[in-house]
């Protein structure tokens, strides 16, 4: 990736539940990509959530889908860094689950929002885009 | 001298050539010692060892300034091109201090698009303008209610929780034993 991609802002976070969505072809998280790309921005997704998603993803097809979409120069797959294990942690325990805790972590480092059709972020706590099912 | 890389634009028609449009050429060629001012042996390594191969015999100081500015924004691998733009796109590219990492960045952005609409048509998820743009409204309507400074509360409150936290388990270890 050169420089100039690195300079393109993380403007939006997919979650498992969003990774899901795009997985099975719904055009509510296809259509926040295009727009977060057409408005020269990126996208990402943590290395635990690609991780996490790929883990329950058994489709040959459907994993190969998944590999495109992380592929792509306009997705940028995120660290979670090692010092921020206290937050991580509240954030593991407010969720119930790492994978949103590091996606939450994510979108407080690049002040994004998050795209989810998870019920677990709280009702008006976290900077979260529901998706329509 | 060898072919390398690309670095310079310049507009090599004036206005009603070409057909109205203004032709770019962009090349270079390895520096031979000894070729450029001596002010520019302080601009660093790149500077002496690239220049363009165009005609810079009436270029002024701020015109070679400008040359190794876009230099040092073009450091990996490229390709000399000739292309051709309508004057508007000319006018817009001559008023950027950078126009080959201008005209780059904006192909990227392009290409970063195209690849994601050649995934959706892999994938067989149409898309429309109307839902595009309410996705657009969306999070709008999200980074408008959470600024950067409500963020920061948010990780602020969640640090003192954790360091009181901590701060108990310490203390609690402290305790005599009952």
């Amino acid at each position: 990736m050169s420089t100039e991609d690195e300079d393109r802002p993380v403007r939006l976070l997919l979650d498992r539940s969003a990774l899901e969505a795009y997985i099975a072809g719904s055009v509510h998280a296809a259509e926040p990509l295009h727009e977060v790309i057409a408005d020269r921005n990126r996208f990402g997704v943590t290395a635990v959530t690609a991780a996490e998603t790929l883990a329950l993803v058994d489709d040959p097809k459907d994993r190969a889908t998944l590999h495109r979409l992380l592929a792509l120069d306009a997705c940028a797959v995120l660290p979670t860094d090692g010092h921020t294990w206290h937050e991580l942690s509240y954030w593991r325990a407010f969720t119930g689950r790492v994978d949103l805790a590091t996606t939450i972590m994510a979108s407080f480092e690049h002040d994004a929002a998050i795209l989810t059709r998870e019920d677990r972020y709280g009702d008006g706590d976290l900077p979260v885009i529901l998706m329509s099912d | 001298m060898s072919a390398s890389i690309t670095t310079a634009i310049t507009n090599s028609a004036g206005p009603g050539e070409l057909g109205g449009l203004a032709r770019i050429a962009v090349e270079a060629v390895r520096l031979e010692a000894g070729c450029l001012p001596a002010w520019l042996s302080k601009a660093g390594p790149a500077a002496q060892t690239y220049r363009p191969v165009v005609d810079t015999t009436s270029w002024t100081t701020s015109m070679w300034r400008c040359y190794w500015r876009m230099l040092g924004g073009m450091t990996g691998p490229v390709r000399k091109l000739s292309i051709s733009v309508p004057p508007d796109v000319a006018e817009r590219l001559e008023q950027e201090p950078n126009a080959s990492a201008y005209v780059t960045q904006a192909v990227r952005d392009r290409m970063r698009l195209d690849a994601l609409d050649a995934e959706l048509a892999h994938a067989g998820i149409q898309i429309t303008e109307r839902g595009v743009a309410a996705a657009r409204a969306r999070r709008a309507a999200v980074e408008a209610e959470w600024p950067p400074e409500r963020r920061q509360e948010v990780r602020e409150r969640v640090r003192q929780h954790m360091r009181d936290e901590a701060a108990g388990a310490a203390s609690a270890l402290d305790q005599p034993a009952a």
